[in-house]
């Protein structure tokens, strides 16, 4: 059997989590690496959260929000889109693979786009392999 | 012409007498001669003991929220007078409750470098220009100050306060020309490498002390988040995916909010390079979204706002869509 990644996905409840039901109801195929985390906005992902979850041994991690004009709580997204955007930037600085980690906008309309996301990511993510620059294992004090 | 010191210490005695401020923050000399001290100062007499340090590397903001209540005047270079406009910015600190003696800052030495230049280091004397004449029991040297300088301050982008209640007169370092340099050089690495330097330079040596972020005047959290037990962010132990968790939390929880003081480093007791990080943040901040903290005190922070055409061919969509993919 071939390695299937383990990816977190945080998916909005407004738009990207309906967006991966309409995916489902809709019968479209993606691969089944991805756990779904519902948030209420796509700005209640804190980095340390994304960071917990590779922490916690996941291979990635893909936070999906509505479209800029289109979040529940108005400008959650916009918002989020800045502090993703420096939490990518630091992420690349100290050479964890940026592809590890995911942003995207779907709606609850776009079932096929988020099967699309979901394939484009568990590619880029296989290509890396597993994560073990950033998983806990528990080890004894000098032994490693 | 006078000095800085003595600068300081008329304006810190007219602060007093006027009433201006009942607590004047400020710098005097340490226990060695490459230490010098934060110090609260009460009484126009205690004046006399301020300095305008060589060596005042720890940010005198930091103790403000135990001053609460009272009116405190700040002897403010750039760096300070900038930590005070963020906490302001974030409601810890009244405008009007502090007084920022604003000090045109001719840039501070690093004392591990100044502590490399001798066995026992005996004087230092700066003229606060040019050179530094360093007095060691192996003898006297004179060196150059910008050898001796603290990488931040090499760095510094605003050595004059942007905000102040009064200026003292003075002569302040011109704002660097290169303030990302070493960023740059980190940046210009392959992925692996680093990552290496990450381990390597930061996390491997990293004993999480926190003095890092006790040292840091924006670091007030009541309860920081590697305090939580539930849920626990970070791990007892110095298992080195934690230690790397922390330093990335907290960088980023200082983006669009450090004021590159240095203290964290510092204060670092493993002379991690730590400011790399938050100096990354930094320049991001100002290149993607025009920002840099603490110039102005009615501004919203970084993070409390956006624009409609921020930077987004980050997302994954945004590149699909530009591949024609969806
Ligand atoms: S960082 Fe800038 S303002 Fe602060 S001490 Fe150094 S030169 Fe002065
Ligand atoms: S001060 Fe230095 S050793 Fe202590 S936690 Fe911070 S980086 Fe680690
Ligand atoms: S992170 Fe370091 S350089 Fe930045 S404000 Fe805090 S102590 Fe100063
Ligand atoms: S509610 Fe969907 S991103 Fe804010």
């Amino acid at each position: 059997m071939s390695w299937e990644p383990k990816i977190i996905a945080f998916l909005c409840n407004w738009c990207s989590y309906a967006g991966a039901d309409l995916a489902g109801v809709s019968r479209l195929r993606y691969p089944p690496s991805i756990r779904v985390v519902r948030v209420p906005c796509s700005s209640r992902v804190s980095p340390a959260m994304i960071l917990d979850a590779l922490k916690s041994g996941a291979d990635g991690v893909l936070v999906s929000g509505c479209h800029p004009g289109d979040c529940h709580y108005l400008t959650g997204n916009l918002y989020a889109r800045r502090r993703f955007y420096l939490l990518k930037k630091l992420l690349e600085f100290v050479g964890l693979d940026p592809e590890r980690v995911q942003f995207a906008w779907v709606s609850a309309s776009e079932g096929d786009v988020f099967a699309k996301v979901v394939t484009e990511v568990t590619d880029r993510i296989k290509a890396l392999g597993p994560n073990t620059k950033f998983r806990k294992v528990l080890r004894v004090e000098g032994k490693s | 012409m006078s000095t800085l010191t003595e600068k300081i210490r008329e304006a810190a005695q007219k602060v007093l007498a006027e009433g201006l401020a009942e607590v004047v923050l400020g710098y005097t000399q340490g226990s060695l001669p490459y230490r010098n001290r934060v110090t609260a100062v009460n009484t126009p007499e205690e004046t006399s003991r301020l300095i305008w340090p060589s060596f005042g590397v720890l940010n005198p903001a930091n103790v403000l929220h135990k001053l609460k209540g009272k009116k405190v005047a700040l002897i403010s270079p750039g760096c300070v007078s900038r930590a005070v406009v963020v906490l302001c910015q974030e409601g810890q600190v009244k405008r009007d409750e502090v007084y920022l003696l604003g000090v045109p800052c001719p840039g501070m030495l690093d004392p591990s470098k100044v502590r490399d230049l001798g066995k026992k280091i005996l004087r230092v004397e700066d003229d606060f220009k040019e050179k530094v004449l360093v007095v060691t029991s192996e003898g006297e040297k004179i060196v150059a100050r910008e050898e001796l300088l603290r990488q931040n301050c090499l760095e510094c982008r605003h050595p004059t306060p942007p905000v102040y209640d009064e200026l003292l007169e003075g002569e302040a370092r011109k704002p660097s020309p290169s303030p990302y340099q070493k960023v740059e050089e980190i940046e210009a690495r392959e992925v692996s490498a680093r990552w290496q330097w990450f381990q390597e330079a930061v996390v491997s040596r990293c004993i999480r002390c926190y003095a890092c972020r006790n040292a840091c005047p924006l670091c007030y959290c009541p309860t920081c988040f590697v305090d939580d037990s539930r849920p626990q962010w970070v791990g007892k132990t110095r298992d080195p995916v934690d230690t790397a968790l922390y330093h990335l939390v907290r960088a980023y929880h200082l983006a669009g909010r450090c004021v590159d003081c240095g203290s964290c480093e510092a204060a670092c007791p493993m002379d991690i390079p730590l400011r790399l990080l938050t100096k990354k943040l930094e320049k991001e901040a100002l290149s993607a979204f025009s920002f840099e903290s603490g110039l102005d005190p009615e501004a919203p922070l970084l993070l409390t706002t956006f624009r409609e055409e921020d930077p987004e061919d980050f997302m994954i969509t945004q590149e699909l869509k530009a591949l024609g993919k969806i």
